[in-house]
């Protein structure tokens, strides 16, 4: 932090985001429970809720509940498709709206992001929360979106703030204001607390985030490691203000890349599992490269039986975009929960790859060792670039994208 | 209630300020005037543009129409009936 002269953080947090987009393109369903789902037919039970509108939330309908648990508590609720080229392309619009505040914006999520208004706020004279409210009445008027922002000294505290007056409220927390605003609310309320470190967290006595600020370090440590200091810096109002900006409106800041495929029933075969997995694993890489992004960790997604989930991760000693060296790694991980699979079937396969580089292409050491895939591939997404995704793809997945995809019909351009 | 569509339809539009604005369109032997246009996006099919749009007409209905740069075509999607 420069000396003597204070950071000032915006966090700007969509409102319900694909909902609200699909009420603001559809005026219909305005006012009305909407429910956006992440799967291949609305008309079904399968796949996951991945926004509902503030309308649905008194249902008790929340983001990633199951579309088969949502319809049996909103039977009434409007279920849509998520169309993610659209909220893209809204986001877009978002960030280059935020960029004409400040060149320091920090892509946190499709629908959140910081920017660091400090120069803005001194170059200018004018008070923090006059800007929140110009950014926020600007993507009113030109997004047409409703959103929550919350100003504070530093990451941490913004996004704390903007979650006090949701739906569509601002929230300005001021240094001197931290320790009474922050210490009496439940520890769950600070970033970085799961259930399961809320529950770690009750057991040695701590209930409000002023009862983490008195815990001493020595303790922390030993109980958390560096987790639990830098939970305490946070009790404390304390956090990263250093933005990831500078990549620009045009390229969104990315730290991991996945693709998941609901299944229906459940699905117990290995040799089809290992198909799927090998299609995920192609969707992922594709969108790496064509990213220019380099990735290390691999993991791998399963949920069994449509209850209960779980992850399981790998990290390669080099990075790479290359499938040939994705998938081996992520079929792996899954030949390891044969015996698992056998008794629950999956209901749910994905695959991500994070820890990731951006590079514009660089070789990785697995692709030195052998270049003909490399170049092989980058062939294959010339065609791809060219003429869409559908026109080109492994043998073995034709099946596979028939199935679980539906197959677009080809067409070569006319010329 | 939401009736997919996917039919070729004949659409009057504005292409202006590098922006292209349906105004009416004939779907079925029926003329829709376009009353408002309350979103838009766009995406890339290979090196094609697609054009996206929710268009609702004299009606309280939403009809959703693409535009394909490919071949310079126009679909009506799908319409969102209230109810």
């Amino acid at each position: 932090m420069l000396k003597g002269r204070e950071k000032t953080i915006i966090h700007l947090d969509m409102d319900a985001y694909f909902a609200s987009v699909e009420q603001r393109d559809h005026p219909i369903y305005q006012g009305r429970p909407v429910l956006v789902c992440h799967t291949d037919s609305v008309d079904g039970v399968f796949g996951v809720v991945a926004a509902a509108s503030y309308e649905a939330r008194p249902f008790g309908v929340k983001s990633g509940m199951s579309v088969f648990e949502a319809k049996k508590l909103c039977p009434k609720g409007i279920y849509l498709m998520g169309d993610y080229n659209k909220y893209l392309h809204n986001t877009k619009e978002l960030v280059k709206i935020c960029e004409s505040f400040t060149d320091q914006v920090e892509v946190f999520s499709i629908d959140e992001m910081w920017l660091d208004v400090t120069e803005t706020k001194n170059r200018f004279k004018e008070d923090a929360g006059r800007i929140a409210y110009r950014l926020q009445a600007e993507i009113k008027s030109k997004v047409g979106l409703s959103s929550s922002v919350g100003v504070g000294p530093n990451k941490l505290v913004a996004k704390m703030a903007g979650e006090f007056h949701k739906p569509g409220g601002i929230t300005v927390i001021r240094p001197s204001d931290l320790p009474q605003i922050l210490a009496p609310l439940p520890v769950k309320k600070l970033f970085g607390v799961g259930r399961k470190m809320k529950k770690h967290l009750e057991l040695i006595g701590v209930a409000t985030i002023g009862d983490l600020a008195e815990v001493p370090d020595e303790y922390l440590k030993k109980r958390f490691g560096v987790v639990g200091l830098w939970l305490k810096q946070a009790a404390k109002g304390l956090g990263d203000d250093v933005l990831a900006s500078g990549r620009g409106s045009t390229s969104l800041l990315v730290k991991s890349f996945g693709h998941s495929s609901a299944l229906g029933s459940g699905e117990a075969d290995i040799d089809k599992l290992c198909q799927i997995l090998l299609g995920l694993c192609e969707g992922v890489t594709r969108r790496m490269r064509r990213g220019k992004y380099l990735g290390r960790t691999v993991t791998l997604r399963l949920c069994l039986a449509r209850s209960f989930g779980f992850t399981r991760g790998h990290t390669l000693s080099g990075v790479s975009d290359m499938t040939e060296t994705i998938y081996p790694v992520a079929r792996a991980l899954l030949l390891k929960e044969q015996p698992v699979l056998a008794e629950y079937p999956a209901t749910l396969i994905g695959v991500s790859v994070s820890n990731l580089l951006f590079a514009e292409k660089q070789l990785s050491i697995f692709d030195l060792l052998d270049d003909r895939f490399v170049r092989l591939m980058t062939a294959v997404d010339k065609v791809k670039d060219k003429y869409g995704d559908q026109l080109i793809t492994r043998a073995t997945l034709l099946d596979w994208r028939r199935r679980y995809h539906g197959v677009e019909p080809s067409r070569l351009p006319k010329s | 209630m939401i009736t997919e569509i996917g039919e070729s339809i004949i659409v009057a539009a504005v292409f202006r300020d590098n922006s292209i604005t349906p105004r009416s369109f004939l779907w079925r032997r029926r003329r829709y005037r376009v009353n408002k246009v309350h979103g838009h996006y766009h995406y890339f099919k290979g090196v094609y543009r697609q054009n996206c749009y929710s268009l609702s007409c004299e009606t309280a209905d939403i009809f959703e129409v693409s535009f394909d740069a490919e071949d310079m075509s126009w679909r009506l999607e799908r319409v969102h009936v209230e109810g």
